[in-house]
């Protein structure tokens, strides 16, 4: 089949009579292809309504998911390719005369695969996409998921000291808690910024001085930095008294 | 229909006028001039949708150099419903970003029991969750008037695999909505159409001549039979 792209417009105001090119959608080849250009949704993002935006961006998610599901399907059969073939766009371009429009097909002189869209969008949007990069979970999310699952079940979580010793001020929370087996356990971020970590070790402080009688247990992932590094060796030297358990070791042991 | 005051009108690129402003700040795209059968189908269309609880855009009218032209309203980012557009719903979680799935089949009945207007355009207006609502005036062939077609759900669309699976998310409600629809189809619609089409001496004959099939016995039988038939193959 041969190749062909049509052009994806958002028709931002009806006063203005203005459209904006906002993705391109190429079909033929290894396709189809859908590409969205991000620069031009911020651009977007600032003219419309919020929760216009909100609902267009969520229809062009869709749309996309839809095109690369649909490449990945018809990868065994790709003589058969109906939705999203020449006649098929042109009806489309000629029935939408909304708020979004596909411009109508025309036909690229070449074999449409990953590496030709690339360029072919470059050469439309002059953007590049851009590779996103992993991003680690942070540590006190998981930690936060990881004790109020249900493995600790007969535990007090996140409970002010103030409400377990009547006399105390302390507003301040333990992670878990629990009162028959006198223990307490907390996780500390030793990676965290200069301000965050105090706090947190100050909090250790007081939480060991008003509880003298119960096995206190540092959960903290192992630390990366430097400073997290030093930080670990000093807050255990200090401590003789608690315990320190790596994360993954503590998700081992329950 | 209320009769618009313009605060601007503007040119499109081929400088014809296109949008009316209204001092409220709303606008109204120019459609076409106004003929007198199109102002009663116009009445028609907007008295069927209200009875049955459809929203519906607002259509108005005004007169630019002697000629009266309809306008209808049309608010930023909105989409024409269409089956291209099944992604919307392609998961549970995607279809309850829908606020009424619920009126477009209502539409869709209405397209069925009163097939009198040769097509309507369903809308997506878009926000937190998109909503479906009706044009805001009946999209008819040029210089006619309406026309009393029977039409069957194949024809309808309703019967494609996209629509079948927007409405199978709902679908068992869909008995309760048609029962709804069923218990609202009756005498007082007839008298009011009745009497909205008699306002119009000229053209009532053959307007309702048109219309009074809708209410046919047999007709109501065939179309109840064949959404019956629709939900329960859903």
């Amino acid at each position: 089949m041969e190749s062909f792209y049509s052009i994806v417009y958002y028709k931002t105001n009806a006063l203005t009579d203005e459209l904006l090119s906002i993705g391109l959608l190429a079909g033929g080849g290894q396709g189809p292809y859908l590409f969205i250009s991000n620069s031009r949704l911020d651009l977007l993002k600032k003219t419309l309504h919020p929760n216009t935006f909100l609902s267009v961006n969520r229809h062009l998610k869709a749309l996309k998911e839809k095109v690369d599901v649909h490449r990945n399907e018809s990868a065994g059969i790709l003589l058969f390719d109906p939705v999203f073939s020449v006649d098929q766009l042109d009806a489309l371009s000629q029935r939408t005369k909304s708020a979004i429009v596909y411009s109508k097909p025309t036909t690229i002189n070449e074999w449409l695969d990953q590496v030709f869209f690339e360029k072919l969008t470059q050469a439309f949007f002059g953007e590049h996409k851009k590779k996103s990069v992993a991003k680690r979970p942070v540590f006190h999310l998981k930690w936060k998921a990881f004790y109020y699952s249900n493995k600790f079940q007969e535990w007090s979580k996140d409970i002010a000291i103030s409400s377990v010793i009547p006399d105390s001020v302390l507003n301040l929370t333990m992670d878990l808690f629990n009162h028959q087996e006198r223990k307490i356990i907390k996780g500390i971020d030793f990676d965290l910024g200069k301000t965050s970590l105090n706090r947190k070790l100050y909090e250790t402080d007081l939480i060991v001085s008003a509880f003298p009688n119960y096995d206190i247990t540092i959960v903290h992932p192992s630390p990366k930095k430097n400073t997290g590094k030093t930080a670990f060796e000093e807050t255990k030297k200090k401590y003789n008294k608690i315990d320190f358990i790596g994360f993954t070791q503590f998700k081992n042991l329950n | 229909m209320r009769e618009l005051k313009p605060l601007t009108i503007s040119n499109s690129i081929q400088s014809a006028p296109s949008v009316l402003l209204t001092p409220e700040m709303e606008k109204f795209v120019f459609i076409q001039p106004l003929y007198p059968d199109f102002l009663l189908a116009q009445s028609l269309f907007t008295i069927i949708h209200k009875h049955f609880k459809v929203e519906q855009l607002e259509a108005g009218v005004f007169k630019l150099k002697e000629v009266k032209y309809i306008c209808a309203e049309e608010p930023e980012g909105i989409i024409q419903v269409d089956d291209w557009m099944h992604c919307l719903w392609s998961s549970k979680r995607k279809f309850n970003r829908l606020l009424n799935p619920s009126s477009l089949f209502k539409m869709f009945l209405i397209n069925l029991f009163f097939p009198v207007f040769s097509t309507t355009q369903k809308l997506l207006l878009p926000g937190k969750k998109d909503r479906f609502v009706v044009d805001a005036y009946p999209h008819l062939p040029k210089e006619e008037g309406i026309r009393f077609e029977a039409v069957d759900l194949n024809k309808l669309g309703i019967t494609q695999s996209e629509y079948k699976k927007l409405f199978r998310y709902i679908r068992k409600d869909l008995r309760q909505y048609l029962e709804e629809f069923d218990a609202l189809h009756h005498e007082n619609l007839y008298s009011d159409l009745k009497y909205q089409v008699s306002l119009y001496p000229s053209i009532r004959n053959q307007y309702w001549n048109e219309l009074k099939q809708c209410f046919d016995p047999e007709f109501k039988t065939f179309a109840y039979a064949e959404i019956e038939n629709y939900l329960l193959k859903l």
